[in-house]
């Protein structure tokens, strides 16, 4: 068993050394002698919050311990620049270093990191709103103005979370995915085809830049029935990846946007202008050209609260351009990730062909989802090594975590770039691609259920599982069954955080017939 | 009075993620698409599982509902 290899206490759900530093604390622990007493561990603390250390040192609050291990970092930036320059190599060298559960020194808000899957299930899946996802905006003011201008599902918490995560639930089952499954097929041919310009020339191309030309579209028009223009698709990808730039650089992992709404330049007010304008009128045309298609803008006209009324205009478009986001650029990078790894491995590659064959030539249906299981483990693998950096939530009230203090807006992270390598759940070698990792139901059976996380999990899971599945499936089948995609000679694919986790500098393929 | 209960899977609904079946296998089991069903009614010592299964399941497909047995 790959978890009895492994020596530390965290079967308990403490990280090495926490049962003991429980134990120990002292008088040093609260009071002004705590104050002092933190400076043993984080030297540099009353720099990054100053009127806190004055607070704590002239009322005798003091600061909860003991601390979690982790970095020194600078003064006032504390660990922000490593963090920001190689988030992936900067997690996993602290994992390494400090265990389970370290502290990463930032401005603003302390960074608890926690790995381990049972940890990671106490703060992320608790159903009591002890920890939030948008914990900065939680607050009544932030809420009544949210209220005023659209709340996406992710901006909300609780009982309001749960009633809006039922109405668009439907969206992602299995009868809605049938619906528009053949939509889905129908573009990604369409577009896949176009590929064939590039077939046997030898010419090299981004796949990754390729990839939301075929995606994008398809979305759209399962979302609109409707086809939207070219023009119109380069800006929603550029108003989506604007807004992905702003969440990210928040987060100190991103330069910032340009925020500066200067005539000819993309910037972020443009694009926020620019998208929620679109939607508003594809509302405004569907509600006075109204049809009776199973469409995604459909079923969000008819979704209704528990009293009846329906999604204000402003919540439409917020989950329009949410589902849009989280819709198409999220299946771009994985999937690129997917074929960056798979392509390297001509046996998987193999394998793939053959089960692709079962379909003899057709475009898939649902129905051939359960036949293409090792397409679902090829993506599935190409998503543990993709691993995002961090995904995070604000603690909402003081609370412990693995015996260490977690104090009210601690951000409490977990980096799954970490957790998807980490060999007690993948074995010696965690980098290697494998995608028996996902089809061997024994090695499933084997390992804690978020030793893999690629859909979050808790109240926030991805809504959109089944059908980002649904999506790789149809577009590994509908590749392969056209052509054969070569990577450039001793190529290795690095990762970027781009919000998502994108391949740097692309995915140089190219493409001969199959 | 006592209080009994059922568990429901609504299939419409169920994306298919997989965790009721693999954290209950007792309870749950794996539709050939990856969804969920019910192995059998649920006795009264699977009503903690089946709770926790209602709670981590992300599609919101799992429900528990309680009657009041007026007999008792």
């Amino acid at each position: 068993m790959i978890q009895d290899s492994v020596s530390r206490t965290v079967g308990t759900g403490l990280p090495a050394g926490a049962t003991d530093a429980a134990e120990q604390r002292d008088r040093w622990s609260t009071g002004r002698r705590s104050v002092l007493a933190s400076l043993g561990d984080d030297p540099f603390w009353p720099t990054r919050k100053p009127l806190r250390a004055a607070f704590s040192l002239a009322t005798g609050w003091g600061r909860d311990r003991p601390i979690p291990p982790g970095p020194i970092g600078l003064p006032v930036l504390g660990s922000v620049i490593p963090m920001a320059r190689d988030p992936f190599t900067f997690f996993q060298d602290c994992h390494r270093k400090y265990g389970d559960i370290y502290r990463v020194p930032l401005p603003v808000h302390p960074l608890v990191m926690v790995n381990h899957p049972d940890l990671t299930s106490y703060y992320m899946e608790n159903t009591e709103q002890k920890y939030s996802m948008t914990g900065p905006i939680q607050g009544r003011l932030a809420q009544r103005l949210l209220s005023k201008v659209g709340s996406p599902v992710q901006s909300l918490e609780g009982t309001r979370l749960r009633e809006r995560r039922r109405m668009l639930m439907p969206l992602f089952g299995k009868k809605h995915l049938a619906h528009v499954s053949d939509t889905f097929a129908e573009v990604f041919v369409e577009q896949i085809e176009k590929w064939v310009q590039w077939a046997g020339t030898g010419q090299e191309i981004d796949l990754q830049h390729e990839l939301p030309n075929v995606t994008l579209p398809a979305f759209l028009r399962s979302m609109f029935s409707t086809s939207i223009t070219d023009k119109e698709i380069r800006e929603v990808d550029i108003d989506i990846r604007m807004g992905m730039r702003s969440i990210g650089s928040a987060l100190f992992m991103m330069r910032p946007p340009n925020l500066l709404p200067l005539p000819g330049t993309e910037n972020a007010p443009r694009s926020v202008t620019r998208i929620a304008l679109l939607c508003r009128r594809l509302i405004k045309e569907r509600r006075a050209n109204p049809t009776d298609k199973p469409d995604l803008l459909n079923v969000l006209l008819d979704a209704r609260y528990s009293d009846g009324s329906p999604l204000t205009d402003g919540d439409l478009i917020m989950e329009l351009t949410g589902l849009i986001g989280g819709g198409y650029e999220t299946v771009v990078a994985s999937l690129s990730w997917t074929l960056a790894l798979l392509l390297a491995q001509p046996d998987h590659l193999d394998r793939l062909y053959s089960e692709i064959d079962l379909l003899q030539g057709g475009a898939p249906t649902t129905e051939d989802l359960p036949r293409l299981k090792w397409a679902k483990a090829c993506f599935d693998e190409g998503q543990r090594l993709q691993g995002g950096p961090i995904n995070l939530r604000y603690a909402m009230v003081d609370d412990e975590i693995g015996g260490y203090p977690i104090p009210k807006y601690t951000m409490v992270g977990t980096s799954l770039y970490v957790v998807h390598r980490d060999p007690r759940w993948w074995g010696d070698t965690p980098d290697a691609y494998d995608p028996l990792h996902f089809h061997d139901e024994e090695r499933v059976k084997a390992r804690p259920r978020l030793a893999f996380q690629a859909f979050g999990t808790g109240p926030h899971h991805c809504m959109g599982t089944g059908m980002a599945y649904m999506n790789a499936q149809y577009l590994l089948a509908i590749i392969f069954q056209r052509y054969r995609l070569q990577l450039r000679p001793g190529w290795v694919p690095r990762h970027q955080f781009t919000f998502s986790t994108t391949i740097k500098n692309g995915l140089p393929v190219t493409i001969t017939r199959a | 009075m006592t209080a009994e209960f059922s568990v429901t899977v609504d299939d419409d609904v169920c994306m298919g993620a997989g965790y009721c079946y693999s954290s209950y296998p007792e309870l749950f089991t794996a539709n050939s698409d990856d969804t969920s069903r019910l192995n059998a009614p649920a006795s009264s010592n699977s009503i903690d599982e089946a709770e926790k299964a209602s709670r981590i399941c992300p599609s919101g497909a799992i429900e528990v509902h309680y009657r009041k047995d007026t007999t008792a």
